[in-house]
């Protein structure tokens, strides 16, 4: 929409010639510079590399970190709280002074004792009261007619 | 300033910051502006070729930057905006080539008067060496408003200054411009 001239402008274009000028008088341009530049710039488009652009992300794009973050947080607490339940926990905390931690401490038995199969007490027994009857085994094997040859002349060692 | 045809510019916008649409909305935004920036620039650096340079820079510099573009202002105030500081840029490197201290960018003349792309005549020449003569801000707002009849808002959006001071440097512009066509001697 055109804006009105005021007078100082009719008095300018009067100067000028008379018509308002849109554009300078006497400026040109080479021939069909306007429809060619697209591809001018087209062209120096593709020599440039290639710029960052914007992607939308999704509300849950969005909140996934956090929700991820606060998931480690509970899985961490979690662990801790199974572990505190099989250590016997309950009782042990920073509260406690040093000598009743120690106390509760040395309370908890181990879950596990090794006990020894008698058979292999007994196997044991005998292999102790063999091994002191001979000096090597040349002497075993005549007893026992049992023996390889690159052993034959050990020394029993007890 | 007049389009090609009627742009929907919130559409275009999007368009331009969509990896998949951004090339073909590209091409319909040069198509659209390149002609009043080009018009814009070549006011203010006179000369074809720079303004050509220029106005490429103007359009790199928006693909560049489009994905930073808010929409808080109209897209075609931003492009104005870019295609303004590209000139004043240039302008600026110009005189220090040219050893100028002051903002009467009249050195110009001398491009202009070996441009292939000027015909004008001696009162077009007059009229320019006026203009050339204005402070620069002076001069941008005697462009915009004289050749362009834009709003005094807009201009307000592009410069940064009110537009009572906008109004009052554009009276200015003219008596100066017109006293020195009037001069017999200029």
């Amino acid at each position: 929409m055109s804006v009105e001239r005021n007078k100082e402008e009719q008095a300018l274009d009067r100067l000028l010639g008379g018509e308002r000028q849109r554009q300078p008088r006497g400026f040109t341009v080479p021939p069909d510079y306007f429809a060619t530049f697209n591809e001018q710039m087209v062209e120096r488009l593709a020599d440039e590399p290639p710029v960052e652009r914007h992607v939308e992300m999704t509300r849950w794009q969005r909140v996934k970190p956090y929700v991820y973050l606060a998931a480690m947080f509970c899985g961490i607490w979690l662990m801790m709280n199974v572990f505190h339940r099989v250590t016997g926990g309950g009782q042990i905390n920073l509260d406690n002074p040093p000598a009743h931690i120690a106390q509760i401490i040395d309370e908890v038995q181990p879950k596990e004792t090794y006990e020894l199969v008698p058979s292999l007490i007994a196997d044991m027994q005998t292999e102790y009261d063999v091994a002191s009857a001979y000096d090597n085994m040349r002497e075993f094997e005549t007893d026992f007619n049992a023996i390889e040859d690159d052993v034959a002349d050990e020394d029993i060692l007890y | 300033m007049d389009y090609k045809a009627p742009i929907d510019e919130a559409q275009l916008v999007k368009d331009l910051q969509d990896v998949q649409r951004s090339a073909g909305a590209f091409r319909i935004l040069v198509d659209a502006y390149s002609e009043p920036l080009y018009w814009q620039i070549r006011r203010m650096v006179l000369n074809h070729d720079d303004a050509n340079d220029l106005l490429q820079a103007s359009f790199m510099k928006v693909w560049q930057n489009i994905h930073h573009f808010r929409g808080e202002a109209k897209l075609s105030t931003w492009l104005y905006k870019i295609a303004v500081n590209e000139s004043i840029n240039f302008l600026k490197k110009e005189r220090q080539r040219n050893n100028v201290s002051s903002e009467e960018d009249l050195y110009l003349l001398n491009s202009l008067e070996s441009d292939p792309y000027f015909d004008g005549d001696e009162l077009q020449k007059k009229l320019e060496k006026a203009i050339l003569a204005l402070p620069e801000k002076q001069r941008l707002v005697f462009n915009m408003r004289y050749y362009d009849e834009m709003k005094y808002e807009e201009m307000s959006e592009i410069l940064g200054t009110s537009v009572g001071a906008l109004k009052a440097s554009y009276h200015h512009a003219l008596k100066k411009v017109t006293a020195a066509i009037e001069a017999e001697d200029y």
